[in-house]
């Protein structure tokens, strides 16, 4: 397989905070990757990084390839014929992501005239085609509508459909349910399944739910102060999560059935913000398992098991082994 | 001992925009009780009217119609200074930690103004400041930091805190953990586990998230469209859900582990506006076993013999089952 999204050592500085710290990710064509992690986990930069949308008062350093073309090169002309042809977003807050001032046919018709080179009327009637897949009823008419007319799962719909407009090999979601109801989250993500499915469009899903990432994605990286902790294939990690930290995260959420634990396990203190102290692990503060070499070295990702990695001295699959 | 009680509550807004006098039914005949160091989940999507009945609890936004009582005491007719001296018995937790405390205050001034607030004299304020600093699990020398000198969870710490300053019965908590970090989160379910089984406080828990409620609640009440369609103690709502409308929220949800694409596609759409003017039952529209009864008649909340309540037509039928 061929990788679309080679992301090497990627580092990202903010004047006074360091957000990520070198994280690599590597999607394959049609695959489904998600990365989960708490607020100030450098979740959403690394996705920002990789569109190219940070402001310009970060530094971003390391290496990005989308297609084997190097992304931190490419120049505003590059960036835009890209953006929306072979990579696209979506956004947590569909009202805030679409111009509320446009119909939502002009905005849906915009990257089709513009990458596909469609005329009005082709244009128009490939817009109307798009609402349709997504779900959206009387699409010809809908077209005229603006984006307040809609509700928020529609909105998100729509959203969808400009993201879909050109099949990219590569979707980004980043949290893309959060602001919707359990039903409609539901839909969505069934809905960004099949448009996968269909094209075999690649996506990269960011969430803070282990449950939405779990039941979407083949493989999940969980992230923790800027870093990546532990990464391999959905099912292995959430049988058997190998850093204290990724069970914690699986622990915290009470199950829906089964016997409930009169109090729920937890990790002590909150997610770190801003700096963290390097030459220790940044979990080991919260950590039940941190012994003096956590305070004394960080810990580099290692495989764990046979297709999984993580970032941890002492993991929680090593006892099971041995 | 019942500590709440609500009866055929009604909450009403008047529409904006509108020319003629037009009003909003948020919330649409409401009943339940809630028992002394127990606790009622509120589960139910945006715009279900959960919030809203939480706000006619707490009379910040009268009722339109029907009864709360609490502690035996009447609250909807309650006026100035009586409608202040039942506020000790009701307090609230709110979502945003942020938002709720002043920023311009230490935290510990934020817990002091509602002891100056229930008439204790200042000089006592700073000890049973710390002390009630200590109960939620805070240093007492956080006491002299600002809101925004606090994590998430500590500040939410600092509100639980404040809730408790003046000694109420009854809490309650509208998504009081949804905007904290799931780590975080669980901490504070905890604390208020802690906190119910020490003061045998009653809690009335607004969640859109079923997981916490199945941990926190005793009992579960669903709501939609600004009714109560099921109500039942918590075990038997998520072993047994008797609504359709239950099943479809359930089966929603994402679990670890549960593997890829289980969950879903269980019901179309999405919740009508709320000023849609509906007869029958409200879920009717989406509904996967929905028949003529359903669209032209309100079914009403009824218990099985478990005193399990569901209102709908064909409680008890499943999907899968033929009409």
């Amino acid at each position: 397989m061929t990788a679309i999204l080679e992301v090497d050592d990627l580092t990202v500085d903010f004047s006074r905070t360091t957000a990520v710290r070198g994280v690599s990710l590597r999607v394959e064509a049609g695959e489904r990757v998600g990365i989960v992690g708490e607020s100030g986990s450098g979740k959403s930069v690394t996705a920002q990084a990789v569109m190219r949308l940070l402001p310009p008062t970060a530094t971003v350093g390391g290496r990005i390839r989308f297609a084997g073309q190097d992304v931190l090169g490419f120049d505003p002309a590059r960036l835009a014929a890209w953006r929306g042809a072979d990579i696209a977003m979506v956004f947590q807050d569909p009202m805030s992501s679409l111009n509320p001032l446009l119909r939502v046919g002009t905005q849906l018709t915009e990257g089709l005239r513009r990458h596909r080179g469609l005329g009005k009327a082709a244009a128009r009637a490939e817009a109307v085609r798009l609402l349709r897949t997504v779900g959206i009823d009387d699409a010809e008419r809908r077209l005229d509508d603006y984006p307040h007319a809609f509700s928020g799962g529609m909105r998100q719909r729509v959203c969808i459909a400009i993201a879909a407009a050109c099949t990219p090999k590569l979707i980004i979601a980043d949290e893309p349910t959060t602001a919707l109801d359990v039903t409609v989250q539901a839909q969505v993500l069934d809905l960004l399944d099949e448009l996968t499915e269909r094209h075999d469009t690649a996506t990269v899903l960011v969430s803070h739910d282990l449950g939405v990432i779990s039941s979407f994605c083949d493989r999940i990286m969980v992230m923790y102060a800027g870093q990546v902790v532990e990464a391999g294939p959905t099912d292995d990690i959430v049988a058997a999560p190998a850093h204290p930290y990724t069970r914690a995260l699986l622990d915290s959420i009470p199950r829906l059935d089964g016997d409930l634990p009169r109090r729920l396990p937890t990790v002590p203190g909150s997610p770190p913000f801003g700096n963290v102290p390097t030459g220790s692990c940044a979990f080991a503060d919260r950590c039940p398992h941190a012994q003096d070499r956590c305070r004394t070295e960080a810990p580099t990702m290692a495989p764990v098991g046979p297709n999984t990695t993580a970032a941890c001295h002492f993991p929680l699959t090593e006892g099971a082994r041995t | 001992m019942t500590v709440v009680e609500v009866h055929d509550l009604t909450v009403r807004y008047p529409r904006r925009g509108t020319l003629r006098r037009t009003q909003l039914t948020a919330v649409d005949a409401v009943s339940f009780t809630i028992e002394a160091g127990r606790t009622l989940g509120l589960a139910g999507e945006s715009g279900s009217g959960k919030s809203s009945v939480a706000r006619a609890l707490m009379r910040v936004h009268d009722p339109a119609a029907g009864s709360v009582r609490v502690a035996d005491r009447e609250v909807t007719t309650l006026r100035g200074g009586a409608l202040r001296k039942f506020r000790a018995h009701m307090q609230m937790v709110f979502q945003d930690p942020y938002d709720s405390l002043n920023p311009r205050l230490t935290v510990g001034d934020n817990v002091a103004e509602a002891l100056t607030a229930a008439g204790i004299p200042r000089p006592a304020q700073v000890a049973r400041t710390r002390e009630l600093f200590e109960r939620v699990g805070l240093p007492a020398a956080f006491t002299g930091r600002y809101p925004h000198q606090l994590s998430g969870g500590q500040r939410q710490r600092v509100s639980i805190a404040r809730a408790l300053a003046v000694g109420p019965q009854v809490l309650v908590c509208d998504e009081a953990v949804s905007a904290l970090d799931v780590s975080v989160r669980a901490q504070i379910l905890n604390l208020l586990k802690d906190l119910q089984e020490a003061d045998g406080l009653a809690y009335l828990f607004i969640s859109h998230d079923m997981s916490t409620l199945r941990f926190i609640a005793d009992d579960v009440a669903i709501m939609y469209q600004g009714r109560i369609v099921e109500l039942g103690t918590s075990a038997e709502v998520f072993a047994n859900p008797r609504h359709p409308y239950t099943r479809a929220l359930l089966a929603a949800i994402p679990q670890p582990g549960a593997g890829r694409r289980h969950r879903r596609g269980v019901v179309r759409g999405e919740a009508p506006p709320a000023d849609a003017e509906l007869t029958g039952c409200a879920f009717a529209p989406r509904c996967p076993l929905a028949t003529e009864i359903c669209r032209t008649e309100r079914p009403p909340l009824e218990a099985d013999a478990a005193g399990h309540r569901a209102a709908c037509h064909h409680a008890d039928q499943t999907e899968g089952s033929p009409a």
